[in-house]
């Protein structure tokens, strides 16, 4: 091990460099906390002060008095949990096709899906909205979470991960009379958690930041997802910036826990020593 | 055990004869917009309660997707059967035939008439001679200032043009002690609104009566401009208009003295400037020839689709009697459009309604043509290039009449017949089936027959298949088609108007379509610049945190990847703070070194690379998180093998690592040329594709074709040169990247 690790001071000088850009990264998210927790005249300075000179909680009592928090909240995670759930599934199915599996046409179906990723959503969606229209299920949970099943993206980026799979690993396992069922459950996902980790968290973010398509899709503003609800807080020309960075600060929280949850498979994967090129 | 199952039973029983009960009432569904759609929940209780058989919903929709909202809720034909609509959108939504007029019903059904609303307002609902709604709010833009700074410059308040000059610039020269800029007024380079006022003021016209032509006097035109850009030829105003928030921070410290805005202004400032209180007041505007005003805000309308008509008029009756409007006054702050509703004790004594109420008598709006959007988003590009001298007033004056006219042109095309139209879907059909079998057309010679059987290919596909198919492929085929039709606000409601005109939109968009040109090479630098630079910061971030890092690895990996969290609005928030150009933390540092500061969002030059630097800060994070992973499929024994073999510090980086990430590079680096060929969140954002379309991307101006002006026929063009674009690029990388292999 100590023939990888540097010397103290290349060391000292390389987590400077990193805290520095830490700080960078990290200046709008700790400005939008310490904005949330400061009261009305002090958001209104020209210096940025990350620090507030007075604590307050009044734009989280006011977030939680002006929306039903509990429900879109729970929402917001039928959704996000449905999709990811969902399509972390069946993409990794369709990487394990195309990286695994040999059958006719294979890349040049590929190719294809990669083409498709070429069109910007925002010209299919009205397309999408009638389909979704004519299959009535317009307004449902079901409406966002199935057309979110499967992605061009997510696929992709798995199929990459399982080149790095050895064939030897999945031949000795036929040879051995497996099943492609068991061959994919039982050694191929167990060795792509790195890559499952990153792609839960990748689809839960964008499920959970989704904005537009379910505006569109839901009726009902009983059934609003979270940023839904606090988009109906803005004005038209003004903006109640206490309320607006508390209801960012809540939004973020479930994707920090989800990264939280995931990122320990980052460091389980591969390196733990099952498989050696 | 007996009791729980009549419990159950009884529960129910009483729960189906709940749903019952809710089945009987009559449903009447209300839209309204951010806080009017969460207030109007009261005002729907108090309706009823007098109605008991009418069960109210009432939906809150964001302000900032309202527009779309409503878009596809008309053309999938389910609208609610009362909405609130901005007076600029009547024209639009009466034009594609969507919503009741309500001419036949005005003093019997609804008990209202055009003499209970203030002229301006009224005239709003007015579209090609019909009402098509009833003015629920108003809205209209009135003079704020500094009355203590007024006094101290011994300036009366201004009254005409030439007051208003002579003010500005005693303002603009008063004596301060302040470091950033002072003016004397604020207007905008790029705002149609301000611009109008003082043309309107001026006795200037857009349109002929029937909407049918461009009639801009040119003297009129010119003698509004001149004076308009006075002011910033003298530096009474700022070239960049600032942010609402920094409105309110340089009116409070006097940098700003005077604005024109309407009665939101009026809550913001007495909520978060209660210092100002005594220094700041309104005023009814100067005047020239006339002293008009922009009239605004939001009218209430109903769908032809409604179901519940009667219901929906009785609820605009009760919505528009004077009490309740006033009761509305002391929920929302907004401002009554019923004349009598004024004379309510609310209303009353209030010093800074007098102002609104005098302008309430002498107010335009803009013409309602269904394109006015577009047709402002002319003016205020024209406006910008005459103040900052890139065009001449005249060739300012000639390219608006034109631009407009050609606007105007563009009307219900002649119908096709429905035989053709389904020859040519077919056609589509045969032809992409074509496509799709030349591309797939001899065998694999990849493939080698093994013994495992290609049918477990099938079922392991299958699923993510038919899925991209529903909702993938067929919207592209449709987005194709939809691409050689005219698609537009004519034919929104009623497809069987489509009409195909073969390559119109193409050759259009291609030959003279500048501003697309203009995004095109924008989308091209933003990719050319911003993905290697994304790339390159996110691999050395996740190389050092891979080998260097070893203590607090989590904390540096989610610090990283907050800015891919942290929301677009927040983010931009900050990042426009960061790029101010008076007390901006970038120009604050620049000016330690002793360096030029800059106004970066507002040049031309400096626009493009700000919001790629924004970019990157944004994205990295990703491609960051997709190294770790795959740097965690290298296998440590490598490491220590070259080790054995001498091979040490930045060789093993070049001879091991690198070639080992090649295929999560490869993966990174096509779906980031890809992302950001889509280039749209930064700009939509940020600065909306200004200054004069430096940040205009293909893909926000596909969006603001779409769904701003509803040419959505043109906008599928767009797309579908993107897609090109994106294809040709990418198959060039591939086709690279395979030339390296070999």
């Amino acid at each position: 091990m100590t023939h990888l690790t540097l010397n103290i001071r290349k060391k000292s000088l390389l987590y400077l460099l990193l805290l520095f850009g830490l700080l960078l990264t990290l200046f709008p998210f700790l400005w939008m906390i310490s904005t949330s927790f400061k009261p009305e005249n002090e958001i209104f300075q020209k210096t940025i002060n990350l620090l507030p000179a007075s604590f307050t909680f009044e734009h989280y009592l006011k977030l939680f008095k002006e929306i039903n928090f509990g429900k879109h909240f729970i929402n917001s995670l039928i959704v996000s949990l449905g999709i990811t759930g969902f399509s972390v599934v069946i993409n990794s199915m369709a990487a394990y096709a195309f990286a695994k599996i040999d059958f006719p046409q294979r890349n040049r179906l590929f190719l294809l899906l990669l083409i498709t990723m070429m069109v910007p959503m925002q010209t299919t969606m009205i397309p999408s909205f009638y389909i979704l229209k004519k299959m009535g299920l317009l307004n449902t949970f079901s409406g966002l979470i199935i057309p979110a099943g499967a992605s061009v993206y997510g696929i992709f980026l798995i199929r990459q991960f399982m080149f790095s799979i050895p064939n030897s690993l999945i031949e000795a396992a036929r040879i051995d009379g497996c099943s492609e069922w068991y061959i994919f459950w039982k050694i191929i996902i167990p060795l792509s958690r790195p890559i499952l980790a990153t792609i839960t968290i990748f689809t839960f973010l964008s499920a959970w930041n989704e904005f537009l398509f379910p505006l569109i899709i839901l009726r009902e503003e009983a059934k609003y997802t979270l940023p839904l609800a606090l988009a109906t807080l803005n004005g038209q020309f003004n903006t109640d910036w206490g309320l607006l960075m508390a209801g960012s600060v809540v939004v973020i929280i479930p994707v920090i826990i989800v990264f939280l949850l995931v990122q320990k498979h980052y460091i389980k994967g591969l390196t733990a020593g099952s498989v050696k090129g | 055990m007996k009791t729980i199952v009549s419990i159950l039973f009884i529960s129910i029983f009483s729960f189906s004869n709940q749903a019952l009960g809710a089945l009987e009432k009559i449903n009447l569904s209300i839209w309204a917009m951010g806080e009017e759609g969460k207030k109007i929940r009261i005002i729907a209780d108090q309706f009823e309660k007098l109605h008991p058989s009418v069960q109210v919903t009432t939906q809150a929709i964001p302000w900032s997707a309202a527009h779309e909202k409503i878009m596809t809720s008309v053309i999938s034909e389910m609208p609610p059967d009362i909405c609130q609509l901005g007076t600029t959108w009547m024209a639009e939504f009466a034009t594609i035939g969507a919503l009741e007029p309500l001419d036949q019903y005005l003093g019997n059904q609804l008990e209202l008439t055009e003499n209970d609303f203030f002229e301006g307002p009224w005239q709003t609902n007015k579209v090609a001679g019909k009402i098509y709604g009833m003015p629920w709010y108003v809205d209209t833009r009135v003079l704020f200032y500094r009355n203590d700074l007024l006094e101290q410059a011994q300036m009366p308040l201004p009254t005409t043009w030439d007051e208003l000059y002579l003010t500005a610039k005693n303002l603009k020269n008063r004596n301060h002690n302040m470091s950033n800029k002072i003016s004397g007024i604020k207007l905008s380079t790029n705002d149609w609104m301000e611009f109008l006022i003082f043309y309107w003021q001026n006795e200037g016209r857009l349109l002929n009566d029937k909407l049918t032509y461009a009639t801009i006097d040119f003297q009129s035109f010119k003698e509004t401009m001149l004076f308009y850009k006075r002011f910033f030829d003298e530096e009474l105003t700022l070239k960049t208009a600032p942010s609402s928030l920094e409105l309110l921070l340089t009116f409070r410290d006097g940098s700003i003295p005077m604005f024109i805005s309407g009665p939101w202004m009026i809550s913001e400032i007495l909520n978060k400037l209660p210092d100002l209180k005594g220094n700041w007041k309104v005023a009814p505007l100067f005047g020239h020839k006339n002293h008009k005003s922009f009239v605004g805000g939001s009218n209430l309308v109903t769908f032809k689709n409604s179901k519940q008509k009667p219901w929906a008029l009785r609820f605009l009756s009760f919505i528009n009697t004077p009490e309740i409007q006033a009761k509305w006054y002391t929920l929302t702050n907004d401002l009554p459009a019923v004349k009598k509703a004024w004379d309510q004790e609310e209303l009353k004594n209030n010093w800074y309604l007098d102002a609104f109420h005098k302008q309430l008598e002498n107010t335009q709006s803009p013409p309602p043509h269904p394109s006015w959007e577009q047709m402002a988003s002319l003016i205020a590009k024209i406006q910008e290039k005459i103040i900052l001298n890139k065009i001449t007033m005249e060739d300012g004056h000639r390219q608006l009449e034109q631009d407009i006219n050609l606007i105007l042109a563009q009307n219900k095309s002649s119908a096709q017949s429905i035989t053709f139209k389904f020859i040519v879907f077919s056609g589509f059909g045969l032809s992409i089936i074509l496509l799709l079998a030349w591309f797939f057309r001899q065998t694999d010679k990849n493939f080698k027959t093994q013994a495992i059987s290609p049918t477990h290919a099938v079922l392991f596909l299958l699923p993510a298949l038919v899925i991209l198919v529903i909702f993938l492929f067929i919207p592209i085929f449709f987005t194709i088609i939809i691409s050689f039709t005219d698609w537009n606000i004519y034919s929104l409601n009623d497809l069987t108007n489509l009409t195909f005109i073969g390559f119109n939109n193409y050759t259009q968009l291609l030959q003279t379509d500048m501003v697309f040109w203009r995004s095109v090479l924008n989308t091209i630098i933003f990719v050319i610049v911003g993905v290697p630079l994304t790339i390159t910061v996110s691999l050395v971030t996740a190389l050092i945190l891979n080998i260097g890092v070893l203590k607090c690895k989590s904390l540096f990996r989610i610090g990283y990847f907050i800015p891919v969290i942290t929301t677009m609005v927040v983010a931009a928030v900050i990042w426009r703070w960061m790029y101010n150009a008076n007390y901006g933390s970038i120009n604050i540092a620049l000016k330690l070194f002793g360096l030029n500061t800059q106004d970066w969002l507002n040049n031309e030059y400096l626009a493009l690379p700000s919001l790629i630097i924004m970019a990157v800060w944004k994205n990295f994070g990703y491609s960051m998180i997709i190294f770790l992973a795959g740097l965690n499929t290298i296998p440590y024994s490598l490491y220590e093998a070259a080790y054995m073999d001498g091979v040490k510090g930045i060789h093993r980086l070049w001879y091991i690592t690198i070639p080992m990430l090649k295929s999560s590079t490869l993966f990174v680096t096509i779906t980031t040329v890809i992302g950001y060929f889509q280039f749209f969140a930064e700009p939509y954002i940020m600065t909306e594709g200004g200054p004069n379309n430096a940040t205009n991307s293909i893909v926000l101006y596909t969006y603001n074709h779409a769904f701003k002006f509803y040419n959505l026929g043109y906008a599928s063009s767009i797309s579908i040169i993107l897609f090109i674009i994106t294809l040709l690029v990418s198959a060039g990388q591939l086709w690279y990247s395979k030339r390296i292999e070999t």
